[in-house]
């Protein structure tokens, strides 16, 4: 729940991300906007390809070519004031990574160089940013890890990746995220790549840090039950554009969208008798030819003729809680 | 990978004659095995598709046009040679029987005219090429028809079965690789003659044999055996690399669980080996093995500038340097020549190896195939439409 | 270096029985002759019998193979482990020490091979790193087709046009000889290595060094004109593969500085090149005996061919086996580098 006055920490608006392949232009994100409140989780849920992964990225210019951001403002408020990402030089851009805006991705085993000790890895992050020297750094590193619960902390330091299990590593991986204490941790699928209880442990320890060190969590995922446990508001992507977003129990009680509505039909109730598993017919469609109008369209029992050509604008239907459906366009 | 429309592609004419080449050997497989090319139709087209994205490529199709040229010569060159290697025309130029390229002499009252000079002997450059152009191609594919395989099943029977029969035959394949190849190769190339001597020499068929593939008068059978060592000694310097690779490959497919599903299900080893181990394990050796078809031709040549090949008067290209390096650089074209035929003919096959590593790999393989695509635009059926 | 010292001793151990393999392999290459090569040692033809016959016993010509084995390693092994070289075996056509001469001879070798393997470092990596770093544009295109021809070219052709420019047109190079540092004469040296070029920096001869490059340079450049631009190929495709892995990207969002990124790329690229390295000395060996018969240098490598030719089986076996120990050697030392800088491969 947003509490008064809330801050903003970061405001993404009208973002264009496109990928320019041999097989065309891909608009992998068309006119994306939305904003993250302090302190609070927030959630961007989706299919694979619906954009969510490229979104975060975006928001520290981590796009690489042939991807491309090419329209789009994102302002991030730092205790400095704000600044527009998309007008800092590459300089100013590399003191916000790792120290005021972090990330977390699906692969821990991805993310850490092999030939590195998780010790250095974790230690190079303060290094980097002058949070600390060497020394120092290697003394914090221990606490580092001791505050991600890893097991036995001064000798796993001095291990290499590959001598770690795939929790520890990620364990490993939020510790190098958290270590300059950032303003808003981005976390990728965290837990997509790990064992379900490991899952469960590594969400509990987000949580917990979370508050430890007051940040705000950006949580990427497409597993509605996390959204369900961790989040406070969400955003439903579908591709490449937001189609719905709300606070988490607005959404799950009162699903507006089309596609939201089959999300979480989709996810059956253990509890109750299940005649027939519920899917969304059709497939994600082509993002170099999208389809005109709204892009859910072709798989929506409720489509309209005004659906099939012209794009629905992001209304609010109530407090919170908007939707980019003509539905709901008066 | 459907073709399903086949104006998505825009084909070019050497498109049209690699569809018809795959197709007549689907053919022939199909007269073999009834019902092959229903029951493989992908399979078919997907070989199709691959011949596209390797015709796009220029040096693809030049180094296969040099394949092509490599072995036409070699298998048909003695024949239109217009001298036997054996024609010692001993036509006097100076003090020496040494003519340079593009002269014509009388002499005798007939004239002759040497496109690219003689050598020492007075031997027509361009027949003696020709000659040495059946030995390199007759050298590098028994070396690798006979010498890749036998790498092969060693290292698929080290890696699927394990053990004391792994060790023992890693233990011999790295003995072998502790040996700077070409110095293990001259120094087998050297012994074997004085033993394969006497066995070709009392053996007609034999003899008759070799003589058909070397193109050779059998009266020099005596210097078929220093031939046959070199393709002896390059076999057992090429297989070692070949069971590495292989044991290893096998090693990490072994572990898949379809193996231990195909065991469970009583498949015969035999048939585990061939059917799933092989196919998975094969596609990196394919490029392997073009090139190393190159590598042969070049340790061939070398040996032969070594003196180990052929001897007189029996020529292959590394001889006729061997012979002429003393006159360098006067008598050029002894050194030139076949040192130019050598480089084309294994500049063909790294041509093609290189471009087939492109093709095979998915990622690039990719990006050439939606270039041919492109060209005509996909005839649009719904909106959004997806290919 | 959790487990580097482990791995190391179990490496070297694995050392030993390759070792034997390799001499067994050797003495049945020598072996495989059912000429008598002791009547070629005495002379051919027109050998005395009595001669022939003192040959024969003693290298055990009429003992079995396993005795002969036996007295070929003693007197291999004897040569270094007693100081005047009691028992060690003589080449019947010099009546030196086979080592002497072999050692005589590896000087030569081994300074073509430096020179070949300057060449391919300093150009194969470099030109590796630009085309990775503009892939696709006109640099990388060229690497490739430079990496592509070198690797067609038979050694002698290349070499002898190369000859043919540098030495009959331009005399950038000689092909006289090999020119030695002048304290080996006077017995001057104030250290020896017993490699030329280095005596002659250590004492100060530069004139002399400048000699050694000049006699050296082309045929170390033939040499290793084709495993460097094979080398550059690989070194562009190693250091592209780990500049697009996972853990760059998220260095990136760690906020790393530009150099610190390069240093994680290029070390992760470097691991898979020094295997090419040291596999590709193995060639360089083996091209050493074309270059150095192509450019007269008195080195192991010729010295083998005309040890086969005269059936002159002892020094065929010191010198292959030399050729072996020291690819061996080389490829340890790889495996020492390699196994320091990967940590995951120490079990």
């Amino acid at each position: 729940m947003t509490t008064f006055p809330a801050r903003k920490v970061i405001e993404v608006k009208d973002l264009h991300v496109h990928f320019f392949t041999y097989a065309g232009v891909v608009k992998a994100i068309s006119g994306v906007s939305f904003e993250i409140y302090e302190g609070e989780t927030f959630c961007l849920v989706g299919e694979t390809g619906c954009g969510k992964s490229v979104t975060s990225r975006a928001l520290t210019r981590l796009i690489e070519s042939p991807g491309r951001i090419v329209k789009g403002q994102i302002i991030f408020y730092r205790d400095s004031g704000p600044v527009d990402i998309m007008t800092l030089s590459e300089e100013e851009l590399r003191e916000i990574r790792g120290r005021e805006i972090a990330y977390i991705f699906q692969d821990p085993t991805a993310s850490l160089d092999p030939l590195y000790t998780v010790g250095y890895q974790i230690a190079e992050t303060m290094v980097a940013h002058k949070t600390a020297d060497w020394k120092t750094a290697f003394r914090k590193a221990i606490s580092i890890l001791k505050s991600v619960i890893m097991p036995d902390p001064e000798k796993r330091v001095k291990n290499y990746p590959h001598e770690l299990s795939g929790g520890m590593r990620q364990r490993v991986v939020i510790g190098i995220s958290l270590s300059n204490k950032p303003k808003l941790l981005i976390a990728d699928e965290p837990t997509t790549n790990l064992d379900v209880t490991i899952q469960a442990q590594i969400l509990d320890l987000l949580r917990k840090l979370k508050k430890d060190e007051q940040m705000t969590l950006l949580l990427i995922t497409h597993n509605m039950g996390v959204v369900a446990e961790m989040c406070t508001r969400v955003a439903v992507m579908y591709a490449g554009k937001i189609v719905e977003i709300g606070p988490v129990m607005e959404i799950f009680k009162n699903p507006l969208h089309p596609y939201t509505k089959g999300l979480l039909k989709a996810v059956p109730n253990p509890l109750s008798k299940i005649e027939k598993l519920e899917s969304i017919p059709g497939t994600v469609p082509n993002l170099i030819y999208p389809p005109p109008g709204c892009r859910f369209h072709p798989r929506c029992k409720y489509m309209m003729e005004v659906c099939r050509s012209k794009e629905p604008p992001l209304v609010e239907v109530s407090e919170g809680h908007k939707v980019a459906c003509w539905l709901y366009v008066k | 990978m459907p073709l399903a429309s086949e104006e998505v592609y825009e084909k070019k004419f050497l498109d049209k004659i690699t569809d018809k080449l795959v197709d007549t050997v689907a053919g022939i497989i199909n007269k073999i095995k009834p019902g092959w090319i229903v029951k493989n139709k992908s399979r078919i087209d997907e070989w199709k598709l691959m011949f596209y994205a390797f015709n796009r490529s220029p040096p693809g199709v030049i180094g296969a046009i040099l394949i092509l040229g490599f072995i036409l010569i070699g298998i048909f060159g003695p024949y239109f040679a217009p001298y036997s290697y054996r024609e010692f025309l001993y036509i006097e130029y100076g003090e020496t029987y040494l003519v340079p390229p593009g002269t014509t002499v009388v002499s005798k009252g007939k004239t002759f005219y040497f496109p690219l000079g003689t050598d020492k002997y007075g031997r027509d450059l361009v027949s003696l090429i020709l000659y040495g152009a059946r030995v390199s191609l007759v050298v590098s594919m028994i070396v690798i028809a006979l010498g890749v395989p036998l790498g092969i099943i060693l290292g698929l029977v080290a890696g699927y079965f394990g053990g004391k029969i792994d060790e023992i035959i890693m233990r011999i394949t790295d003995t072998f690789l502790a040996f700077p190849a070409l110095i293990l190769a001259i120094a087998f190339a050297a012994v074997l003659p004085e033993r394969l001597r006497p066995i070709i020499i009392y053996n007609e068929q034999l003899k008759t044999i070799l003589s058909i593939f070397f193109a050779a008068d059998p009266k020099d059978a005596a210097n078929f055996a220093p031939i046959l060592s070199v393709i002896l000694a390059i076999i057992i310097v090429w297989w070692p690399g070949y069971t590495r690779i292989i044991r290893g490959s096998v090693l990490s497919v072994r572990e898949n669980l379809y193996v231990e599903a195909a065991r469970a299900l009583g498949v015969s080893t035999w048939k585990i080996l061939t059917r799933h181990i092989l196919p998975n394990v094969i596609s990196p050796v394919l490029v392997l093995i073009t090139l190393d078809v190159g590598a042969v031709i070049l340790v061939e040549a070398g040996l032969s500038f070594l003196g180990l090949g052929a001897q007189d008067p029996m020529v292959d290209w590394g001889k006729i340097v061997y012979d002429g390096a003393q006159f360098f650089p006067d008598r050029w074209w002894l050194v030139i020549f076949p040192g130019l035929a050598t480089f084309l003919a294994v500049l063909g096959w790294n041509l093609v190896g290189d471009t087939l590593r492109d093709v095979l790999d998915p990622r690039t393989r990719r990006s050439i195939e939606f270039k041919i695509k492109k060209k005509k635009p996909v005839p649009s059926s719904e909106e959004g439409g997806s290919s | 270096m959790a487990g580097l010292k482990e791995y190391l001793i179990r490496r070297a151990i694995t050392f030993i029985p390759t070792i034997i393999g390799v001499t067994l392999i050797v003495f049945i290459i020598a072996n495989i002759i059912p000429a008598d090569p002791a009547r070629a040692w005495a002379g051919g033809e027109r050998a005395r019998p009595e001669i022939v016959a003192r040959i024969r016993k003693q290298y055990h010509l009429d003992d079995p193979w396993y005795i002969q084995y036996i007295f070929v390693m003693k007197g291999i092994i004897s040569y270094f482990t007693s100081p005047t070289h009691e028992g060690a075996i003589v080449n019947p056509l010099t009546s030196r020490y086979i080592f002497d001469d072999i050692f005589l001879r590896f000087p030569t070798t081994f300074q073509l091979a430096l020179f070949a393997e300057i060449f391919i470092l300093t150009i194969g990596i470099p030109l590796g790193l630009i085309s990775a770093l503009k892939r696709n544009s006109w640099i990388d295109t060229f690497v490739r087709f430079f990496a592509l021809t070198g690797t067609s070219m038979p050694i002698f052709w290349f070499g002898y046009i190369m000859m043919w420019i540098f030495f009959t047109n331009l005399r950038w190079t000689s092909l006289a000889g090999v020119p030695l540092p002048r304290c080996y004469e006077h017995g001057t040296c104030p250290v020896t290595t017993h490699i030329p070029i280095f005596d002659a920096l250590i004492a100060g001869e530069f004139d002399i060094v400048m000699q050694i490059i000049r006699r050296f340079w082309l045929p170390g450049f033939v040499l290793g004109f084709r495993a460097a631009g094979v080398l550059a190929r690989i070194v562009r495709n190693s250091f592209l593969d780990a500049l697009s892995s996972d853990f760059i990207e998220f260095a990136k969002a760690k906020g790393l500085p530009k150099r610190w990124i390069w240093k994680h790329a290029l070390k992760n690229a470097f691991v898979p090149v020094i295997t090419v390295i040291g596999l590709q000395f193995g060639s360089l060996l083996g091209g050493a005996v074309i270059t150095e018969t192509v450019f007269g240098l008195p080195g192991l490598g010729r010295y083998t061919v005309n040890a086969i030719n005269y059936l002159n089986m002892p020094a065929v076996i010191g010198a292959t086996l030399l050729f072996a120990f020291i690819y061996m050697v080389v490829n340890l030392v790889v495996d020492i580098v390699y196994s320091a800088i990967d940590p995951r491969i120490r079990y």
